[in-house]
């Protein structure tokens, strides 16, 4: 009962935003749609990595902007491994559980999201060592998530989970002082091979 | 299965332009002149603007991506890294391609100069024009890059009044170090006994090992009136390294010379610091750039220049002119 009361409230939190989506005329749907998709946003915050890395300054403003390159897809491959876990978990605790089509807007297991969570995760690390970067990776994931509720392929709770766990592992990741040889080490490689 | 194929493709190949445009703009802003491609830092305007265009191109396409039914993120993402990693390629091999041709338009006209042979060593002596007699000037080029193009400085030095003799370490490819300096004495001396030239105004010019070599001839020979070291290597610690040395040479000449720099016996000896002093009451001077070493040179004029780069200092014009501009001071 306790469970169910839960899911209800996930699945039902901020259910308005998707109804009221459906009554936008259908350019804007068109362009949430570009907006929400897994191309345009995910390779804008992969080619922002690229410009981080070749980012002009001396030689240590480099390096270190190049360690953090690194230290953020490191977060971003550990957000989304978290992210398959937690869904993995959301789907072998209520595998059995047959109340969702008594809940409104009810659209299958909830699960965290993984735009969310490797968005954040990136934006989170990258804020740490530049505000500016950080927030153009946030505002980014943020143009990419939330038109993914807008168009249904979500829950909105579903971002709040995955922003919460991107952040909070990116942050994490930021801190670790034990990953700094291991990015140096990879850093200095790469700077023998004339790429970094 | 074909939906998912041209679904990849057509995303994989929005991402390579993307990729390779925004890799051209990354190479301008940063000066990379090796990972420039498909403009050069020549044409640096040009050139944000091409990368602009393939930017745009990409943004146009992903807006008609969403007609076509998308693979899995997972698929995505291991199609961006490989696409990405593949501009990074076509940009290294398309500036490599860029420069060599660059390189081989540019390459000084041998006619202007007089071949000379000093035993096994070969040289090329340009004399100024007008009446002598001339200050002269022995150039050391590295010598474990004795290809390099040191026209411009040549040219410079030339046009400033001064004969020039350019060693060719080619033709002494495998020297040690004391046969090398006994090729410079007998270079100099050379120099020294040739007409046109005023044999109290003979110099010394070396270029990265090329320095120390200089440095430590000038030392020994009290004919040498005045040397200058344009950004020397003076410790065996390795000068260069990294995305820096693109900014002149493509990736590829920039491998070919940190090859040729670990193996050479050159570097094992370096001892151009204890030489310094001893050039005095003559005149010394380093120029130094991004990678210089002048905390450690003691006794020696420091000419500072935030421009040149020690792979290829003497293509630099601000070193060029300045090197001029000293050998005019102290030769004239």
């Amino acid at each position: 009962m306790i469970l169910e009361g839960v899911v209800r409230f996930y699945v039902t939190a901020f259910c308005f935003l998707e109804i009221s989506c459906q009554a936008l005329p259908e350019p804007v749907t068109l362009v949430l749609e570009f907006l929400a998709g897994p191309y345009a946003i995910p390779t804008a915050l992969a080619l922002s990595l690229v410009v981080y890395w070749f980012k002009m300054g001396t030689t240590a403003d480099r390096a270190a902007s190049q360690r953090t390159v690194l230290r953020g897809l490191l977060a971003v491959i550990f957000a989304w491994a978290l992210a398959a876990l937690v869904g993995l978990a959301w789907r072998q605790g209520m595998g059995e559980m047959q109340f969702g089509d008594r809940i409104e807007c009810w659209r299958g297991l909830p699960s965290a999201c993984p735009a969310a969570a490797v968005g954040f995760a990136l934006g989170a690390t990258l804020w740490r060592h530049d505000w500016r970067r950080g927030l153009v990776a946030c505002l980014l994931t943020g143009m990419w998530v939330v038109p993914q509720t807008l168009c249904g392929a979500g829950y909105p709770m579903d971002i709040v989970v995955g922003t919460l766990l991107g952040t909070s592992l990116g942050w994490l990741l930021g801190v670790m002082r034990l990953l700094d040889r291991l990015l140096g080490a990879l850093v200095r490689l790469a700077r023998r091979l004339m790429l970094a | 299965m074909p939906d998912v194929i041209l679904s990849i493709s057509s995303y994989a190949a929005l991402t390579f332009v993307a990729a390779v445009g925004i890799l051209q703009i990354c190479a301008l802003r940063a000066g990379l002149d090796g990972l420039a491609w498909p403009i050069g830092l020549r044409y640096k305007y040009i050139g944000y603007f091409v990368g602009t265009l393939l930017v745009g191109a990409f943004l146009g396409g992903m807006f008609l991506m969403p007609l076509i039914e998308p693979p899995s993120p997972l698929l995505v993402a291991a199609s961006t890294i490989i696409v990405i990693m593949l501009a990074l390629l076509l940009a290294i091999l398309g500036a490599a391609l860029r420069l060599g041709w660059k390189r081989r338009r540019q390459r000084f006209p041998p006619s202007m100069g007089k071949a000379v042979e000093l035993g096994p060593l070969r040289a090329v002596l340009y004399q100024p024009d007008g009446e002598g007699p001339h200050p002269g000037i022995c150039l050391l080029p590295d010598p474990t890059t004795p290809y390099d193009d040191l026209s411009a400085l040549v040219r410079s030095l030339v046009w400033g009044g001064i004969a020039v003799l350019l060693f060719d370490w080619r033709s002494v490819e495998e020297a040690d170090r004391l046969t090398l300096q006994g090729l410079m004495a007998v270079g100099i001396s050379y120099l020294a006994r040739w007409p046109e030239i005023d044999e109290k105004r003979v110099g010394l010019v070396g270029v990265g090992l090329g320095g120390d070599l200089a440095l430590r001839t000038a030392a020994m020979d009290p004919g040498v009136a005045a040397v200058l070291a344009i950004e020397p290597v003076l410790s065996p610690r390795r000068p260069w390294s990294g995305l820096e040395t693109l900014s002149t040479l493509s990736w590829f000449e920039a491998r070919r010379r940190t090859r040729r720099w670990k193996q050479s016996p050159l570097v094992g000896g370096l001892d151009a610091l204890a030489a310094v002093p001893c050039i005095a009451p003559r005149q010394a001077a380093v120029i130094v750039g991004c990678a210089g070493e002048s905390e450690v040179v003691d006794k020696a004029d420091i000419i500072r220049t935030d421009v040149t780069c020690s792979l290829t200092p003497a293509a630099h014009t601000e070193a060029v002119e300045l090197a001029t501009k000293w050998f005019k001071e102290h030769l004239a």
